[in-house]
């Protein structure tokens, strides 16, 4: 009876009447690295350890303490509700896969694959406007619908260049494309449809620095910039009469006005600087006893694209970021027998201020994140499960948002690239 | 152990149906949408220029063929021409010595109920090929006459009734068994055999008859052959007796074009008097801001009600390429604005105040430079009564002719 009443609550749970989230419709989309927690071994952190004692999936710096060459998948579920709405929507992906190689505990090397930004966004208005034309009147409603995003692929390392001091670098490689569809629907008659396909290249490069103060406190540093800012290769279709309805300029069944073979799709314009970001982390971390850490961050990013080149859903974009975050750590115990002390359990709390370019308004989040990670065979491996749970506040229109994620993360460690011994 | 099955089942379950529940939607955020580039707009051309021009009537492809004079038009002529039928060429039954010819007829077809002798035409023959139904016109018979044809006569009527002895159709039947050698031309294998019709007297009568563009051969002009022919078993001969149908295989009215009929003050459409219109309008490609969709585009032209018949089918076309000499007086051989047709060449029937069409995939793709910006022409529509016309109310201030644009820009 217990299993079915959990049954039910599981499936109510994650079926509750969720939208999805409006940051999705700025910039170049909902940044992943903002949005809920990283991954499930990280928790709330991103440079401070939290997957096993002295080591963050997240942080190159940190990477030197692993005892075995790890390989790190994570799949995350969002969801968001926005109090004026009653809409459901939810989404999900995989959100990290690392593979990290401690090299004799002094340097290690790491390549990790990620979503950078989540674009999919439908956005209607909230009225029918009335068009009068020769006597006639023409009732419409716009939408703007946009789907895709932006991957990151981050190759990275770091030296232990004394006992205190590591310094660490990491390049991200950004692509990806999205499909940008804008849309007048007309109560009696095809909708007229504008096709954009973006597709998008950059290179972010990061500095990380670790220093070990003493056997209780460290800092931990990072400092990200662009080396080539996020551009853009926009291929703007003309606008046509989608007849059919399937949103594409085609001519399957019934034929879109006007035809697609009449008219001259133009050559992609390539945009410079779109998405400029600069970011600063700092964190530090104080051990309370052997297995238990707090620890805090302080993140600034700040993103002097010019977003003013391409359209952009809701109009705006995230120009300024401030994060603070405190996370009480507490690691498994290796050498003991217990079950329980196999666990590693994280709770954390976060706040967060955006500020919005055009309007300069703020969102303001309140969050709180709580994991746990269960170690288990010799070598170490690792399921990870956190859970996230924030309130939003949009000032500018005291819209409310309530969002959710889930992270489920499983991590291998095994020894590579060690010379077996012939037979 | 059934424990054990019901507990997994109840865990497979959970991971299952949670995983289910794990979906994506994308139900639509409410927004004002103020940042949306696509709108919609309204564009008005009233700088129309209509000018009428003419062309020598042909109506080759109307579904009727017609005798006589009706609104002072005259049709002196039905030519109706009849080639070697394939695979089988029926004709080659005449020359047939297995058969025996019992009859051979040939069969027009009318709605007309109240036709009576007076109405009769006058059937020729002529072993040649006289006519060709898309281009012919009154031009190449200026002078024609009869009197080397055969003259095959006059026919007798029969009416068909269905089995309530309602009216269908009148039949007009003409024997031609005494000419059965007219028909057939050992030496020409390849005969083509034209019929014609004309009155006997130049009074004003008028018959309407079908052509072969009116339907598929039940009502088509057609020549039918009856005959019997011998099988000899070893013991029995069996005498069998058919018939064959030979059908138009094209046909036409040429119409004597009238001139003192039209009204040079005023734009007429009628394919009796050879009349059509050229419109312009000055519409080019930076009409609209570049890379707008058009939404609809309707052409407008008021209708004179008092001349015209309602209900009348205009056909509107682009020009592609423009040959006239812009001389007014000039009676084309061929029309001499040659037009783009599908998909932009749209017809419609006039009302009782205006004659509105859409000229949306034409407007879209002169924006698209797929087309040219030389006008359009306005014809007729080929299956109208050649003897009705429509007129075009373009000098009074009331209604002026419109295009009228509704559009979306980005």
């Amino acid at each position: 009876m217990l299993k079915i009443n959990l049954l039910f609550f599981l499936i109510s749970f994650f079926n509750f009447v969720l939208s999805q989230g409006i940051t999705n419709g700025f910039g170049v989309g909902s940044l992943s690295s903002f949005n809920g927690a990283y991954n499930a071994t990280a928790g709330l952190t991103e440079l401070v350890p939290s997957f096993q004692k002295g080591v963050s999936v997240t942080n190159p710096i940190t990477w030197k303490n692993l005892r075995f060459t790890y390989l790190s998948v994570s799949y995350g579920y969002s969801i968001a509700n926005l109090n004026n709405s009653l809409a459901i929507n939810e989404f999900s992906n995989l959100s990290n896969i690392s593979w990290i190689i401690p090299i004799k505990s002094k340097t290690a090397v790491g390549l990790s694959l990620s979503p950078y930004s989540n674009q999919k966004i439908n956005v209607a208005s909230k009225d029918t406007l009335v068009f009068s034309a020769f006597n006639d009147t023409l009732k419409t409603s716009n939408k703007i619908e946009r789907f895709g995003g932006i991957m990151s692929f981050k190759v990275g390392g770091s030296r232990q260049v004394s006992d205190k001091l590591t310094f660490g670098t990491q390049f991200n490689f950004l692509f990806g494309s999205s499909r940008y569809d804008e849309i007048i629907q007309f109560d009696s008659s095809p909708s007229v449809v504008i096709n954009t396909r973006h597709r998008y290249t950059g290179l972010l490069n990061a500095y990380y620095f670790g220093f070990k103060l003493n056997e209780k406190l460290n800092f931990y540093g990072k400092y990200s910039f662009p080396l080539n800012a996020l551009n853009i290769a926009v291929l703007s279709r003309p606008i046509y009469e989608d007849v059919n309805g399937n949103n594409y300029h085609d001519y399957s069944t019934q034929q879109d006005f006007p035809h697609p073979d009449s008219v001259i799709v133009p050559d992609e314009n390539r945009l410079d600087g779109i998405h400029n970001p600069t970011e600063y982390l700092f964190a530090i971390e104080y051990k309370l006893n052997n297995r238990s850490f707090i620890s805090t961050e302080i993140i600034q990013f700040n993103d002097f694209g010019n977003y003013n080149l391409i359209k952009v859903p809701m109009n705006n974009s995230i120009s300024k970021l401030d994060i603070q975050r405190l996370q009480l750590t507490r690691f498994s115990d290796e050498l003991s027998l217990k079950f329980i002390d196999k666990f590693i359990s994280r709770i954390g709390v976060q706040m967060k201020t955006v500020v919005l370019d055009k309007s300069q308004s703020e969102i303001k989040e309140r969050s709180v994140s709580l994991g746990f990670g269960f170690n288990f065979k010799k070598m170490g491996n690792q399921i990870d499960l956190n859970y996230y749970f924030g309130n939003r506040v949009y000032k500018n229109t005291q819209n409310k948002e309530i969002f959710q994620q889930f992270q489920l993360s499983t991590s291998l460690a095994d020894l590579w690239f060690v010379k077996r011994r012939q037979k | 152990m059934k424990v054990i099955y019901f507990n997994w089942l109840i865990s497979l379950s959970s991971i299952f149906l949670t995983i289910l529940s794990l979906n994506c939607s994308d139900d639509p955020v409410l927004s004002s949408l103020d940042n949306s580039l696509l709108q919609l707009d309204t564009l008005s051309i009233s700088s129309i220029d209509i000018e009428n021009y003419t062309v020598y009537p042909n109506i080759g492809l109307n579904s009727k063929l017609y005798l006589g004079t009706k609104n002072h038009i005259e049709a002196p002529y039905i030519f109706i021409k009849m080639t070697n039928p394939s695979p089988v060429n029926y004709w080659d039954i005449l020359n047939d010595t297995n058969v025996t010819i019992d009859s051979i007829r040939f069969m027009v077809f009318s709605e007309d109920s109240t036709l009576s002798e007076s109405s009769f035409p006058n059937l020729y023959y002529s072993p040649d090929s006289h006519f060709n139904e898309n281009t012919s016109t009154y031009l190449d018979f200026e002078n024609f006459s009869f009197p080397n044809w055969l003259d095959l006569g006059t026919p007798s009527l029969i009416e068909e009734l269905d089995d309530s002895s309602n009216f269908i159709n009148a039949k007009l039947v003409w024997s031609l068994d005494s000419f059965k050698t007219a028909f057939y031309d050992t030496l020409d294998s390849n005969l083509t055999r034209t019929f014609g019709m004309q009155f006997s007297s130049s009074d004003s009568n008028f018959i309407q008859l079908y052509s072969e563009e009116a339907g598929y051969q039940t009502t088509d002009p057609k020549v039918l052959i009856y005959y019997r022919f011998e099988t000899i078993n070893t013991d029995t001969t069996l005498l069998d007796t058919t018939f064959r149908t030979i059908y138009s295989a094209s046909d036409i009215s040429i119409i004597k074009l009238n001139q003192n009929l039209v009204d040079t003050t005023k734009i007429c459409i009628s394919n009796g008097l050879g009349q059509r219109a050229k419109v312009y309008a000055s519409i080019s490609g930076e009409l609209l801001p570049s890379g707008s969709l058009v939404k609809s585009a309707n052409l407008i032209l008021p209708i004179d009600s008092t001349k015209s018949e309602i209900n009348y089918r205009l056909i509107l076309d682009p020009i592609k390429i423009d040959s006239s000499n812009s001389d007014p007086y000039n009676i084309y051989l061929e029309d001499p604005y040659e037009s783009y047709g599908f998909p932009y060449r749209i017809s419609n029937l006039t009302t009782d105040s205006t004659f509105t069409v859409s000229i949306k995939e034409y407007i879209q793709n002169l924006l698209l430079d797929n087309v040219n910006s030389l006008g359009f022409k306005i014809i007729a529509d080929e299956n109208n009564d050649p003897f009705e016309s429509t007129w075009l109310k373009i000098s009074e201030n009331t209604i002026k002719p419109k295009i009228k644009i509704i559009y979306v820009k980005n």
